[in-house]
């Protein structure tokens, strides 16, 4: 599994994960509430030269927008329709420099640090019976599980289709579950014989 | 909250990102692709319970959130959790999963695939819909009912996730039982 962290040296990178959340939270809901279209449009540039400044190549912008432009397309068309194009081109602009602006972060910020990062607020929780040490075991493992997953679900496929079987594959859903959830089971008890729950 | 429930937790969300990996079937009745994440909602609620089923999908979601391109088609990361007009529906996960769980402890020694299936069907689409079609309206500067209208075309496939869940969830429940019918 490849996230999707581009490792390069610069300030953006640089800067803790804590901080440039903060700071989305902050440029996100200041985009949110820019009047008109030429604002808009400002903040987008303003956005797609922070690309460069984090040594991304430009292609990134582009991927970055792959996931949601069919949306942002047919909402602006939408839009266009009922309201006139400029609305269109303000609604258009805000949802793609906002997109823009969080991937930015999740591009400059290695997976493990934000995982970190979340298990780090995690302890904030430590009141409410929150372990941080547990929010980072349970992401470390459900990492770890996803490709076993997809074995075992190639595994059953394969003796599914060796008996004949034509069904589709979402018929060896109830099987794959019995078989993750004893391999679940032996795991925990793996762990807990560790003395893992001891940890606080 | 013990180690198992833990290693629990992390298993459902590795399901729900797996489920996003394999590729969205098409089925010529409906015309949108069916993408398979939401069925590792309803599978965490009506399998794991309230509390474990919400905190799987919201593990799931911050494995998003840290930049796992776990969501169907290769997606992830911030960009499209948080602000993808589409965005309300993948915030609306651990939620739907907690009623989801919540409903089926409440009908556990009653459970059968009818109901398993209504649950799934009525609260954890209902779920999703409340949080998700806002979410389209507040992105798109839509009314409710125009971001209502042009989401109602994924009703369908989801209808179907809701059925497939419910056959498992009754397979699990008489396989490897983990939610205890205290109440019922």
């Amino acid at each position: 599994m490849i996230a999707l962290y581009i490792h390069r040296d610069s300030p953006l990178h640089r800067l803790p994960p804590g901080a440039k959340l903060a700071g989305l939270a902050l440029a996100g809901a200041a985009v949110f509430f820019l009047p008109g279209s030429a604002w808009q449009a400002g903040a987008l540039l303003l956005v797609a030269a922070l690309y460069p400044l984090a040594r991304l190549p430009v292609a990134e912008i582009a991927r970055a927008l792959k996931p949601v432009i069919m949306l942002v397309a047919a909402i602006c068309a939408f839009q266009w329709f009922i309201a006139g194009p400029l609305a269109a081109a303000t609604i258009g602009l805000r949802i793609i420099t906002l997109v823009l602006l969080a991937a930015l972060v999740t591009l400059t910020t290695p997976f493990s640090a934000m995982i970190d990062t979340f298990a780090r607020a995690a302890a904030f929780a430590r009141p409410l019976g929150v372990n941080p040490h547990k929010v980072g075991l349970a992401a470390a493992l459900a990492v770890r599980f996803i490709p076993v997953l997809l074995a075992d679900y190639r595994e059953i496929q394969a003796a599914r289709q060796a008996r004949g079987a034509r069904s589709p594959g979402l018929f060896a859903a109830g099987p794959l579950l019995i078989k993750t959830l004893r391999m679940a089971g032996t795991l925990a008890d793996a762990v807990e014989a560790r003395g893992f729950e001891n940890r606080r | 909250m013990r180690v198992k429930d833990i290693v629990y937790i992390a298993l459902f969300a590795a399901i729900t990102a797996a489920l996003g990996l394999l590729p969205p079937i098409t089925l010529p009745v409906i015309p949108v692709p069916i993408t398979a994440q939401f069925l590792g909602v309803m599978l965490a609620g009506s399998i794991l319970g309230a509390w474990r089923g919400g905190l799987a999908l919201l593990l799931f979601i911050a494995l998003v959130a840290a930049g796992l391109p776990v969501l169907a088609g290769g997606r992830g990361g911030l960009g499209v959790l948080l602000f993808s007009p589409s965005a309300g529906f993948l915030l609306a996960f651990p939620i739907a999963a907690f009623v989801v769980g919540w409903l089926t402890e409440r009908f556990w020694r009653r459970l059968d695939v009818v109901r398993a299936f209504l649950i799934n069907a009525i609260a954890g689409i209902g779920v999703v819909y409340a949080i998700g079609i806002p979410g389209v309206a507040l992105m798109g500067d839509l009314s409710l009912a125009q971001a209502a209208a042009g989401s109602a075309v994924f009703i369908p496939g989801d209808l179907i996730k809701a059925g497939v869940a419910a056959l498992a969830a009754v397979f699990v429940r008489r396989g490897y039982p983990l939610i205890e019918g205290a109440r019922s």
